[in-house]
């Protein structure tokens, strides 16, 4: 158990240098603005007193290394700054919307494991027949997919022309459909490729041929073939959810929908840093979350991994 | 990931004074050609990609309309005889800007890739070949770069550049900078440990002349392979920065924004947008039909 404790304490130190690093980046950035960073940020419109205020509010008018401590200090106060064009704390902008993201990441990856399992599974049992095609083309048309235009294309089919889902917000459950499939479609690509290749691998191992020559049935051969397959599945999920959070971003511009990634776009289209950094810290956080989760279900899923030694 | 081939050092004479060149040994370039070849996937890609060049390069010559031309009097005409894919809320043709945007399009896909290479492959076989704190201090910057996401780098690099083609291109290169660094890494580590490295040093050459005559050679096969697979995304994310309005500027015909210019009218004009979104999708797909067909002739360890 020792052993288990200090992996973790060893990711989660590994994910805290990360982030800082982020923070680091976040921090320069402001400072590559072209011109004086504090008169971009206050916009065009804005008087000198404004352009002060942010000056003064961003600590910009400090040294860059006073400003990713500043910046450091606040955070751990849970303070991520004042958004330079409403004035509202940056983090309650962001705490009002980040369920809606967080739902919207969490169907989009259950709708693409389970279709992406399942096509991948399909496309391997059926390895050369018209399934495994059928499979590798869904693959890779899933992962070429712009995903702001699958959600048009759904939006006049289901919402214009057939008239059966609302076309955008967040009202009722029935609105969650559209953008749950436009963003699950790329997951269910990539699940599906990299399912239908390991379940190739796995499904011509000794023991799944022992299991089949003991005459099961086919889907309990399969059924083992998948468990052991399930370690670079998860992988892929994990690493691919940054992807999908690339993904919010724009399936919920599309369709209005009321989480963090809308509020970014927003926000980088007026240059309000100060959210820019709030939003793009949280979704690294979301990342590295998911991923060390990701490795410690390897254990669950297959107890022969071990994480420590 | 593994090195491309194991060299066979007896089949090669050993040139006087030095090491015999490890690019000239082990692939049978036809053969790994006629592999690809023969997939089927991969020709359907490369047919795709060679319609869109040719189109891109003579659109001037195929159409008479003008991409940029606005005619406010022939605005939303649904597709027609004279103008095949209809027009758009301006009245400009359609399939003139989608032929005059993939000029754009496919030149921003792979410019941004080239700068990904150039600026990822040396770090990546730096850091893979000299190890120590060299490699830690580019791996941590990669493991920061990759907790970003290729979208939301480049969309955030956007909000510092400036809206434009210029920093666009930029911004999507440097989105996929972090995989090229991994994967130009993991190939130096491998290399590093072949004979003929060994016996580079054993020669005394410099490890910037290992670096490039022997590490950077044996790596080029998956580090172009992947480069075509990643064109496609590199399309995808500036496409996706025009469609938000932060990419290419009106009225440059780029897909991505034709797609968020057509937003607005889906309800009364959804072929406007139809068509930019087909391009889009059937570039990126073409650039991935034919990255899978060289990775599976060339490199099957670079599989997944």
């Amino acid at each position: 158990m020792s052993g288990f404790v200090t992996y973790i304490m060893r990711r989660l130190i590994a994910a805290l240098v990360t982030l800082l690093g982020v923070v680091a980046i976040l921090v320069l950035l402001v400072q590559a603005l072209p011109g004086d960073p504090a008169r971009v940020i206050a916009g065009l419109q804005a008087t000198p007193q404004q352009v002060t205020r942010i000056r003064h509010s961003m600590g910009l008018d400090q040294p860059v290394t006073t400003q990713f401590w500043r910046y450091l200090d606040h955070l751990l106060h849970g303070n991520l700054g004042t958004s330079a064009r409403t004035g509202d704390p940056v983090w309650s902008d962001i705490s009002q919307r980040l369920p809606y993201t967080i739902e919207l990441a969490i169907l989009g990856t259950v709708f693409g494991v389970v279709f992406g399992i399942a096509l991948g599974v399909l496309a391997a049992t059926h390895k050369g027949r018209w399934a495994d095609a059928f499979g590798s083309m869904i693959g890779v048309a899933g992962i070429s997919m712009p995903v702001y235009w699958l959600g048009i294309l759904l939006i006049v089919l289901f919402s214009v022309q057939l008239k059966l889902l609302p076309i955008g917000g967040a009202d009722s459950l029935s609105s969650l459909v559209l953008p749950t499939v436009t963003l699950g479609v790329f997951s269910m690509a990539v699940v599906s490729r990299m399912t239908r290749s390991t379940m190739l691998d796995t499904l011509d191992q000794e023991y799944v041929r022992s299991v089949r020559a003991k005459g099961v049935a086919e889907w309990v051969a399969v059924g083992h073939a998948l468990r052991n397959a399930f370690i670079p599945i998860l992988t892929v999920i994990g690493l691919q959810f940054g992807t999908l959070l690339g993904g919010a971003v724009l399936t919920e511009t599309v369709f209005s929908w009321p989480g963090i990634g809308q509020l970014l776009v927003t926000s980088i289209q007026s240059r309000d840093f100060p959210v820019v950094q709030g939003i793009v810290l949280t979704f690294a956080a979301m990342f590295v979350v998911v991923n060390i989760i990701t490795d410690l279900l390897y254990s669950v899923v297959d107890p022969r991994v071990r994480l420590y030694r | 990931m593994s090195s491309p081939a194991t060299p066979s050092l007896s089949a090669e004479p050993v040139q006087a004074g030095g090491v015999p060149e490890a690019g000239r040994r082990r692939r049978l370039p036809s053969k790994r050609m006629r592999v690809f070849a023969k997939n089927r996937a991969a020709m359907v890609g490369l047919f795709i990609l060679a319609v869109f060049v040719f189109v891109a390069i003579f659109a001037p010559l195929l159409t008479s309309s003008d991409p940029t031309l606005q005619n406010l009097s022939s605005a939303f005409e649904a597709p027609s005889a004279h103008h095949w894919l209809g027009t758009d809320d301006l009245g400009r043709d359609i399939l003139a800007r989608i032929m005059y945007g993939g000029r754009y399009t496919l030149t921003i896909g792979v410019i941004a890739v080239g700068i990904a290479m150039c600026i990822g492959v040396p770090f990546g076989l730096i850091s893979g070949y000299l190890g120590g704190a060299a490699d830690m201090i580019i791996q941590r910057i990669t493991d920061i770069l990759l907790s970003f996401n290729a979208f939301l780098l480049a969309l955030v690099l956007v909000a510092v550049f400036g809206v434009g083609l210029r920093s666009v291109t930029i911004a999507a290169g440097i989105g996929v900078l972090p995989q090229f660094i991994r994967l130009a890494r993991g190939q130096a580590l491998s290399i590093r440990e072949e004979v003929y490295v060994e016996a580079a040093v054993a020669f005394g050459e410099k490890p910037a002349t290992i670096l490039r005559r022997h590490i950077l050679r044996n790596a080029l096969t998956p580090i172009i392979v992947y480069a075509t697979l990643n064109v496609g995304l590199t399309i995808l994310v500036a496409a996706g920065l025009g469609f938000l309005g932060v990419g290419a500027q009106p009225p440059t015909p780029e897909w991505g924004s034709m797609l968020g210019e057509a937003r607005s009218y889906i309800f009364h004009a959804s072929y406007e947008m139809t068509f930019p979104g087909l391009a889009i999708f059937l570039a990126v797909l073409s650039f991935n039909l034919v990255g899978d067909g060289l990775r599976d002739a060339f490199d099957p360890s670079l599989r997944e």
